[in-house]
């Protein structure tokens, strides 16, 4: 036997009682998993955004165009490299379920995101064709489609001047990327293929991407910029790209936050179980406890057997909580693909879990080891 | 007499005008009132005296579970009331076996892994402990029940594994509370031969708190204890 054997035994003396609090742990730590990988789809991969770009929407908000004519007046603010333009469409395929992420944009989004790889003889083509799309690889393979397919879209917001919400698009291209903070589950499509069929909001744009010439020069650029729309009807707001993700993630509501609250609630739930357990289990064993000391023990080394029972009790639910939760969300990644591409437990998330669980097996045995350790042997013996 | 005259002399345990007092409420209460005595190496001593005569109080001494208000407890020329709380948690690991009237096993661990708790303090090798466990269990009659858990086991069986966890780490001594107040007649004799032979044969110094006349017969000399402090017996 070993003093983690002799830690081990005291946890399973009680086995219905230990059974029930390792799985209330194991639930917590499950839930963990899985909001974690929520947290991680829509706001993990924004702080990989690089900061070479700007983005500048409507002064009142994205749902707000702003006139596809800044596009120019923009490119000619000092700082300012190049600029591209966006829509958010709303795609679907077939039915409103399969949800597609539909962007239309311009010739020169491409050169801005190097991460983006498209090769060369397929950029070519898309350029080419009005009605071409670049479609992420992920979204390809899910879908079936291959390069030359044609492919009806439809738009959740958009009609056509035929009264359709559907474009007819020919696959021009697969991309890859090289960089995490890109998804490959977009389709890229012509912004004149839809601005010119589309029936209102003609000559808008969702969004203008700025590249910069200096990286340095970000906040500069950007109050220059919108200094050139100041006191107009379409006043505009410029922020660099990770700050407009941000925004984005958050018009479904803060997401991790909520994420936060969520497990905060539940891991504070589950210490106030475990610290209730191990306040019991120690007061049932004042004898058994007194005979270790009488035998040897000492003061410190009780505590640590009452602190090692508790971490081993939450880590062992809090192990198999965050394995099970791993292996949950490995299958329901690729359901959730369309609507959460990175709905994954980041190695960042599990070792968060183990620094919580290793925190919660200390702070629910805390108190009782300390009693554990205050307890004088001759009281306790009298006691029985 | 000094500490080294002790050890010098043959003395394994003394204790000097001891006093012991507790505070419950704002009273003082004495429980030992200068007490002296003297344990001889080999020495099997049995303690009787009635209820709050300071017996128990005497043995928490003696094994360095408490300390004396004032005076003196030495162990083979080492003062136990100086030592700090540490210090006298690793000489009783070393030094002392405690055998209880309710025996206290941990339930969920076999008679062995009982047996082998105060080893885990030794650094000894798993091998060696084995073997220790071993030793221990056969000298009490009961290595065809190392597996059992305490629940399978009868109360005399139970306390012989309580004896066997006292003497695994060969102490020099026993200090034995009430050990057959919890068992029959039949039970309890067992022990006491069991006592006896750990004495004898094995050299063992034990001082035993007892109720129990029949159970004191079995020691070489008994102490009386009343209003805390020792009356010798006549000798036998």
């Amino acid at each position: 036997m070993t003093t983690v054997g002799l830690m081990w035994a005291n946890v399973w003396r009680k086995k219905m009682r230990t059974i029930f609090t390792v799985l209330s742990v194991l639930v917590a730590f499950v839930l963990f998993s899985v909001l974690s990988a929520t947290r991680e789809a829509f706001v993990g991969g924004i702080d990989l955004i690089g900061h070479e770009r700007l983005i500048t929407i409507h002064k009142s908000g994205l749902i707000f165009p702003l006139p596809i004519a800044y596009k120019s007046r923009v490119e000619r603010v000092e700082g300012v490299k190049a600029v591209s333009v966006g829509i958010w469409l709303q795609g679907y395929y077939q039915e409103p379920r399969n949800f597609v992420p539909l962007v239309a944009v311009d010739k020169d989004y491409f050169p801005m995101y190097r991460e983006i790889v498209v090769p060369p003889e397929q950029m070519e083509t898309w350029l080419k064709e009005r009605t071409g799309a670049i479609v992420g690889r992920t979204q390809a393979e899910r879908r079936g489609w291959k390069v030359g397919d044609t492919v009806p879209l439809r738009s959740a917001i958009y009609r056509n001047q035929s009264g359709s919400n559907a474009w007819d698009y020919r696959i021009a291209g697969i991309y890859d990327v090289t960089s995490k903070a890109i998804d490959t589950e977009s389709v890229l499509v012509h912004y004149d293929y839809i601005n010119e069929s589309r029936t209102f909001g003609r000559d808008t744009v969702g969004w203008l991407i700025v590249h910069l010439e200096d990286p340095d020069q970000a906040s500069v650029v950007a109050n220059r910029i919108d200094a050139l729309f100041a006191n107009s009807p379409t006043e505009t707001k410029t922020t660099s790209e990770k700050a407009f993700a941000e925004s984005f993630a958050s018009q479904i509501g803060d997401i991790g936050t909520i994420v936060v609250y969520v497990v905060t609630a539940v891991l504070l739930s589950m210490l106030i179980v475990t610290a209730s357990t191990m306040a019991q289990a120690v007061r049932e064993r004042t004898a058994e406890l007194a005979v270790l000391k009488a035998i040897g023990f000492s003061g410190p080394r009780v505590m640590a057997l009452v602190l090692g029972e508790s971490l081993l009790m939450t880590g062992f639910g809090a192990a198999l909580g965050l394995g099970i939760g791993w292996v949950l969300c490995r299958g329901m990644a690729d359901k959730l693909a369309q609507f959460m591409p990175a709905f994954w437990v980041t190695g960042e998330a599990l070792a968060t879990g183990a620094a919580i669980a290793l925190a919660m097996g200390l702070v629910s045995g805390l108190l009782p080891a300390v009693r554990a350790w205050r307890m004088r042997t001759v009281d306790a013996l009298r006691e029985v | 007499m000094n500490d080294r005259s002790d050890a010098a002399n043959g003395t394994l345990v003394s204790v000097e005008k001891a006093v012991k007092t507790y505070r419950r409420g704002g009273e003082s209460i004495n429980v030992l009132n200068g007490l002296d005595l003297t344990v001889p190496r080999g020495d099997f001593l049995a303690l009787m005296g009635p209820s709050g005569s300071g017996k128990s109080t005497l043995l928490n001494l003696l094994g360095g579970l408490d300390r004396p208000t004032s005076g003196s407890v030495n162990f083979n020329g080492q003062r136990l009331e100086t030592m700090s709380d540490g210090e006298l948690a690793r000489w009783r690991a070393a030094h002392v076996g405690f055998i209880f009237q309710m025996h206290h096993l941990l339930p969920m661990l076999s008679a062995e892994k009982n047996v082998e708790l105060p080893l885990l303090l030794t650094g000894l090798p798993r091998a060696e402990r084995k073997k220790r466990v071993e030793a221990a269990l056969k000298l009490v009659g009961l290595a065809d029940r190392m597996r059992h858990k305490p629940g399978e086991l009868s109360g005399g069986q139970e306390q012989r594994v309580g004896i066997a966890r006292a003497i695994v780490t060969d102490p020099d001594l026993l200090l034995c509370d009430e050990p057959t107040g919890d068992l029959d007649r039949k039970s309890g004799d067992a022990i006491l031969d069991l006592l006896r032979a750990l004495n004898e044969a094995y050299g063992k110094t034990i001082v035993m708190v007892t109720h129990d006349p029949h159970a004191a017969a079995c020691a070489k000399r008994t102490l009386h204890m009343q209003d805390g402090m020792l009356v010798e017996e006549p000798a036998r």
